[in-house]
């Protein structure tokens, strides 16, 4: 099968760069405001919350994120007039940061509500991103959940070695020998679909299928 | 520790993203000199493992914790080129799948995390590593400082693409944030030295096997890598000045005319900051020293600790995994 | 679908690169079409033995300057690094753990893997792949994640996707393990209907005594017995000293 652009394109619905584009744009927009903008701002950050209900998000689930996010953004924030001293200037860059970075997330969560990640890697394909990044992307994808369990079940199997509070040393080390050991399973895992690919034929070549 | 969107400015993001993309783009290129068929299953599996493996907690003060970065890590096991890959696959997941990071940021956070981490990080354990005589203690050894100055140059890096986005600012002291930073990243270096070196020794002693071999077809003396790398950061500074300098200057003139608008005010040159940093409070070059200090010391430490009771035998040959 | 494989096994003799021996001098030969069973105890090496029917072990395989020696041929190829290829297309190996091998986003794309690798048109690779979905069972499953998948789907879904590469042989790792009654039987009634050479390392004595005309008995790595099924599995003294019964 030639691997024409042509090719490539006519497999990714029109809407899939649209969405990309509209979502960049708004990032763009976002890091070009500055504290005197603040209407623009705020009209950006109401089509940016409009947009999640569209993309029908709930109110609860927005708040979660939101709660969690919004304390990141502020920390960092708050470092920049940390170190360059409390004044009315730098309050001000840390609430442009703030807001830009809010604005930025919410087109982000939008994103990723409407546009699941396959076709996105299919978009991303047919803008000529290499063959090999797109199979890495979609093996990482495929054993992403299945080592997202292991280590759930490796640090529940330390918990329940573990008798009270431990030291911080142990949690260390315990941690040191979850990661070692996942490094080692993961590995030989690795090593065994390799040996499965190469058994139906692999040859390094990677060849499309729509 | 990924940069959100906000924080640096659009041109310093786009350069970043732009350089970020054309090491990435090689390492692509480069990993097709390799045994192609296992990049896929392998480097995959590794994006995977560093994403888990950020998951796990290692307890720091009053409730905080940190976590593995894993730019060594990955390159310890899968090499410079794979290893940059992986990173970078790890950033594109955390970035459109849990919408963790920004999305402009991606050029920063991919430079600091995939090229420095893992590209740099592997130049520097391996020159380490051959140092320490190539053995499996080298190797620890080698990811323990790599790990330290991997964080350290992101830091410093983060520091100045920083200052270039608050170039139109007057008030911007570089020596006051650059002290902040280094000194903050001298202790999460630390903990990404322990955990990655930690993680390594667990591998070597358990399965040598398992820590990538550079193919010896590849022969380039190490001299060779850390000059590459060094031309590289070098580069990298390059291509950021013009956003910094408003007056043209040698350097400005050596790459050319810059498209960027010019900051207003007499700004910081890469150059300039260190002049600030000199004369201004005692405290800023207390802290730069201190972080430096620390983390020679300590690197140092954790290197010895980790090193010391292993095999100083060369590595073993990679054998056929177990059925 | 490619005609029914021969296999010849000459002392054949494995150690992994740890010095841990696992296959002492084993020789054997399987005509086209015969149903072989391969029991065992765990760690007899069986597993191994079925890797070298695939060229996966010795890894890497050896150069072709080796030929007069090799102790694996199939249908007299043999296993040397340029022979990997179509020894690959001949036996296709069902591995022990799906997870391994089911490595597709879905399972219509993996089942599609071998087919491409094959180098056929998409039109080909479709039907082989609806073909192969139909031959298991699995007709609706060819969108869905492979993630979400019961053991039974799973192991079908990797049968699916080495039938679809049309082997002459198959080679299976343990099929039954873990798999309730139901799913045992579909299995079996897949297997009984391929109609090529079938060679099944099992520990599940049932399935032995339905598909199999012959048993090859390995433990510690040596062949140990060889016979016709209701011989062997008569032998209950041969069983017990191989752990093969309680």
């Amino acid at each position: 099968m030639p691997d024409s652009r042509i090719s490539r394109a006519r497999l990714v619905p029109a809407t899939a760069f649209l969405k990309l584009a509209a979502s960049l744009a708004v990032v763009l927009t976002a890091c070009s405001l500055s504290w005197d903008s603040w209407p623009a701002a705020g009209a950006l950050l109401a089509v940016t919350l409009a947009a999640q209900a569209l993309a029908g998000m709930t109110l609860s689930s927005l708040a979660r994120r939101l709660a969690l996010f919004l304390p990141m953004i502020t920390l960092v924030a708050i470092s920049i007039p940390l170190s360059q001293g409390f004044t009315a200037s730098w309050m001000q860059v840390a609430g442009t940061v703030i807001l830009r970075g809010l604005v930025s997330f919410l087109a982000g969560l939008w994103l990723i509500r409407v546009l699941p990640f396959d076709t996105l890697v299919s978009a991303l394909y047919a803008l000529r991103l290499p063959a090999v990044v797109v199979a890495s992307l979609a093996m990482m994808h495929r054993y992403l959940f299945v080592l997202w369990e292991e280590t759930g079940r490796l640090r529940t199997a330390r918990r329940a070695r573990c008798l009270g509070r431990s030291k911080r040393i142990t949690q260390w080390l315990a941690g040191i020998s979850m990661v070692g050991m996942l490094v080692i399973r993961s590995l030989d895992r690795g090593h065994r679909i390799h040996r499965a690919m190469l058994a139906r034929g692999w040859d390094g070549h990677i060849r499309p299928w729509p | 520790m990924h940069i959100p969107d906000g924080l640096l400015d659009t041109p310093v993001c786009l350069v970043t993203g732009g350089i970020s993309l054309a090491a990435v783009g090689y390492s692509v290129h480069r990993l097709k000199d390799s045994l192609a068929d296992r990049t896929v299953p392998m480097t995959g599996m590794v994006a995977a493992l560093v994403f888990a493996g950020q998951m796990i907690n290692f307890p720091v003060v009053a409730g905080t914790s940190g976590h593995l970065i894993g730019g060594v890590l990955a390159a310890r096991l899968l090499g410079p080129w794979a290893g940059c890959l992986a990173l970078t696959l790890v950033l594109f997941v955390q970035k459109f799948l849990f919408n963790d990071g920004g999305l402009l940021a991606l050029g920063p956070n991919v430079l600091h995390m995939a090229v420095i981490g893992s590209l740099g990080g592997y130049a520097i354990q391996s020159a380490v590593a051959r140092l320490a005589g190539d053995t499996i203690r080298g190797r620890v050894i080698g990811v323990v400082v790599a790990s330290w100055f991997t964080v350290m140059a992101a830091a410093v890096l983060f520091s100045v693409e920083f200052a270039i986005s608050q170039a139109t600012n007057p008030d911007f002291q570089l020596g006051r944030f650059l002290a902040l930073m280094m000194l903050f990243h001298a202790l999460i270096g630390i903990g990404e030295s322990l955990i990655s070196g930690g993680v390594i020794r667990f591998v070597a002693i358990r399965r040598p096997e398992l820590l990538y071999n550079p193919p010896s077809s590849s022969g380039r003396p190490w001299r060779q890598t850390l000059a590459a790398g060094l031309a590289a950061a070098l580069l990298v500074a390059l291509l950021l000045s013009p956003l910094a300098s408003s007056a043209p200057d040698g350097l400005e003139a050596a790459v050319g005319q810059s498209e960027l608008p010019a900051p207003e005010t007499t700004s910081l040159s890469l150059l300039g900051g260190y002049d600030q940093l000199l004369g201004d409070e005692r405290w800023e070059t207390w802290s730069v020293a201190l972080s430096g200090l620390i983390g020679t010391m300590v690197v140092f430490g954790i290197a010895l600790v980790l090193g010391r009771p292993l095999d100083r035998n060369p590595i073993p040959a990679a054998g056929a995994p177990r059925a | 679908m490619t005609s029914a494989v021969a296999i010849e096994i000459r002392q054949l003799t494995f150690a992994y690169s740890d010095g841990r021996n696992v296959l002492h001098d084993v020789s054997f030969s399987v005509s086209p079409g015969e149903r072989i069973a391969l029991l065992g105890p765990s760690g007899a090496g069986k597993s191994t033995l079925l890797l070298h029917l695939n060229a996966l072990l010795p890894d890497p395989p050896p150069p072709a300057s080796e030929e007069a020696t090799a102790c694996v041929l199939i249908d007299g190829l043999p296993a040397t690094a340029n022979n990997a290829n179509p020894i690959r297309r001949k036996v296709g190996l069902l591995f022990q753990n799906p997870e391994d091998q089911l490595f597709g986003s879905t399972v219509g794309r993996d089942v599609a893997f071998g087919p491409l690798n094959l180098g056929l048109d998409l039109d080909e690779v479709q039907a082989r792949v609806d073909q192969s979905l139909e031959d298991v069972g699995l007709e609706e499953f060819a969108d869905r994640d492979t993630v979400r998948l019961s053991l039974g789907e799973r192991k079908r879904a990797c049968l699916a996707g080495v039938l679809a590469c049309q082997p002459g042989c198959l080679a299976l790792d343990e099929p039954f393990a873990n798999l309730d009654p139901r799913g045992c039987r579909r299995l079996a009634d897949i297997l009984a209907r391929f109609s090529g050479t079938l060679l099944l390392a099992t520990h599940d004595l049932d399935a032995v005594r339905e598909l199999a005309d012959r048993i090859l008995v390995l433990d510690d790595g040596r062949l140990c017995a060889d016979g016709p099924t209701t011989t062997i599995l008569q032998d209950r003294q041969l069983l017990t000293d191989h752990g093969l019964v309680a």
